[in-house]
């Protein structure tokens, strides 16, 4: 057998060879076809970035309880950088968010939220030095308790 | 005589009549100004107040010279106390002699580590609780690349490729972010406790 093949015997018993990438159109025929099947606001244009996250506030989220302790929401974090920054800087932000809470929930600051505490950890508080010379004119107060 | 007493009690209404709308000019600009300065218009602040200080009452004047400096130095996250006179410069020199300037951590540093091994960068930082998610990220992946790379699965390993230089640069970016951010905030808070040492009304935040 062929490394990465699949070998197998066709309907005249020729020997025949499947390609592996074969098995990779399927599966991204199938993902276009659940995307298009997926439900849908009015007006709301889902972008191919923000689909997973799309998927997530839609399908997930309402059974996955109050996962995210920060103010904004992680999803709507991840799609505020993805809207400000790009696919790139906008995912390497929304890692940056998952990685850091786990110090943060130990030191906030905290905004109470209509659901509770949660910790206040916008977009501004940590892309501020990704825009040149706005370090000195963010007006980011660490103040929020 | 009664006459000469009205006609002095005449000036004396006058002269007070003038220099309260003046002080009240000068309290409406520096409010103005701080206005200004809390929506992170430092240098819109900064040109106001300098304009509005060479009218205003001698008190006035000395705090808006005060406070331009102030919002300068903020601008340009410099450390170095202005000189200021009066009251006010005495503060802001009493609170810089108990109060060092924060030291921020160089945020090359952080992400030279953290492209050296995920998770040094933030436990540098001290930030061991990221540091473990940090590891937690990058190492399975790039355990289970180096497994698809010796078994020549293909395709699959360069999608594991492709994963792990993802997560691995997040980590980086994240160390430099949260050294820049690090550095940052304990700079505005140092900074905002020199504003409130200094006795100046308002605060522009």
């Amino acid at each position: 057998m062929v490394a990465g093949s699949v070998a197998g015997i066709g309907p005249a018993g020729q020997a025949m060879v499947k390609k592996p990438f074969a098995g990779y159109v399927v599966l991204a025929m199938f993902s276009l076809v659940l995307a298009a099947l997926l439900p849908r606001s009015p007006g709301v244009v889902v972008s191919a970035a923000a689909s997973p996250l799309y998927v997530y506030e839609q399908l997930l989220g309402p059974h996955d309880g109050r996962s995210c302790p920060s103010w904004p929401v992680c999803s709507l974090y991840a799609r505020q950088a993805f809207g400000a920054h790009g696919l790139l800087i906008g995912s390497w932000l929304m890692l940056d968010r998952l990685i850091h809470e786990s110090d943060d929930v130990r030191r906030g600051p905290w905004v109470l939220a209509a659901d509770g505490k949660r910790l206040y950890d916008p977009l501004a508080r940590n892309d501020f030095w990704l825009r040149s010379g706005a370090s000195g004119q963010s007006n980011y107060s660490t103040h929020r308790e | 005589m009664l006459s000469r007493l009205i006609v002095l009690l005449f000036f004396a209404v006058s002269l007070t009549g003038q220099a309260a709308p003046a002080a009240a000019d000068a309290a409406d600009a520096y409010r103005q100004a701080m206005a200004l300065a809390v929506q992170g218009r430092d240098a819109q602040a900064v040109a106001m107040l300098a304009g509005a200080a060479e009218t205003a009452p001698e008190v006035w004047s000395e705090r808006m010279r005060a406070a331009a400096r102030l919002l300068t130095m903020r601008a340009r996250q410099g450390i170095e106390l202005p000189p200021v006179d009066g009251l006010n410069g005495a503060l802001i020199a009493a609170y810089g002699q108990t109060h060092a300037a924060p030291t921020a951590a160089d945020p090359r540093l952080a992400g030279i580590l953290a492209t050296l091994f995920p998770g040094a960068g933030h436990a540098w930082l001290g930030r061991w609780h990221d540091a473990g998610v940090a590891v937690l990220l990058v190492w399975p992946i790039l355990l289970l690349t180096l497994w698809a790379w010796r078994r020549g699965m293909g395709p699959l390993t360069v999608f594991f490729v492709l994963l792990t230089l993802w997560l691995w640069s997040g980590t980086v970016f994240s160390a430099v972010s949260l050294a820049e951010r690090g550095g940052f905030e304990a700079y505005v808070q140092w900074w905002q406790g020199l504003w409130q040492a200094s006795g100046l009304p308002g605060r522009p935040w």
